[in-house]
């Protein structure tokens, strides 16, 4: 690795943290329970493509970890760790196959995030009936994915690695 | 320009409110709050009683009002204070969590 590498994955994120804080700022109404743009989410996209797998999650485990630390509580921190986890997993998966375009894998990204959140809180709270909500997540997940995706698809252009 | 992906948004949203459509018709008007802690029915309360209850759980404490048949978390000392911030339910299924505290306020 060498050191703008390093520049690039410090840059990167500080950058997602700095997303989680704004969303956190934006104070979005709760409609329902966990809900969640999760615009740092452009960030690991960026990652995925401009580097590779490994480095995104890499920058994905710090972000959850340092946003942990300073924002919020342990119980939510394991919270948004699964949605993010399952959201790398499957931008990975379906960036891998290259026969989706870089909004496709960040609507992805955005609804797997939610379906990853919701999995952990239903067996947190032992009550399965919490995926009612699982619909508007999915279509809140999709739908900032998609403007994350396009913000990617144009920053992208001026980060060539 | 991303058509194809604003198209598949789109469905999305349709199945949602489809779903939403469909429960909602199926509905019928409900009176009864159950609070449960860690998956265990705590208490069933009616939403025609205006009241406060004061959940106590191992974590910590999530207060309850009823009012004019909707039901809110007006206090809690969770650390990320969702359930605080999220907005009074009244319809069948809706739902308040406090994962934190696993207390779940849901409409029956
Ligand atoms: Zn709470």
């Amino acid at each position: 690795m060498d050191s703008r590498k390093i520049a690039y994955c410090a840059l990167l994120s500080a950058v997602a943290l700095l997303l989680g804080y704004v969303e956190r700022l934006l104070a979005v109404p709760m409609v329902v329970p966990g809900m969640k743009l999760g615009l740092a989410n452009v960030v690991v996209l960026l990652a995925l493509y401009l580097f590779d797998a490994k480095t995104a999650l890499g920058i994905s485990l710090v972000r959850i970890l340092l946003s942990g630390f300073v924002f919020t509580g342990f119980a939510s921190f394991l919270y948004s760790g699964a949605g993010a986890m399952l959201s790398f997993l499957a931008m990975a998966a379906f960036q891998k196959t290259k026969r989706f375009s870089m909004v496709y894998v960040s609507i992805i990204g955005g609804m797997s995030h939610n379906i990853g959140q919701m999995i952990f809180a239903c067996i947190a709270v032992e009550n399965i009936r919490l995926l009612y909500y699982l619909p508007i997540l999915l279509v809140i997940g999709g739908a900032t994915g998609f403007l994350t995706g396009i913000v990617g698809e144009k920053t992208i252009v001026y980060l060539k690695y | 320009m991303k058509k194809k992906e604003l198209i598949f948004v789109l469905l999305l949203f349709v199945a949602a409110a489809l779903f939403y459509g469909v429960t909602a018709y199926q509905k019928k008007a409900s009176d009864v709050a159950a609070i449960s802690i860690d998956g265990t029915l705590w208490k069933e309360v009616s939403l025609s009683e205006d009241g406060t209850y004061t959940i106590e759980t191992p974590q910590g404490y999530n207060i309850v009002q009823i009012q004019k048949h909707t039901a809110a978390v007006i206090e809690a000392d969770c650390p990320d204070q969702l359930c605080v911030q999220q907005k009074s339910i009244k319809q069948p299924h809706e739902m308040i969590v406090c994962l934190p505290h696993k207390v779940v306020v849901e409409i029956k």
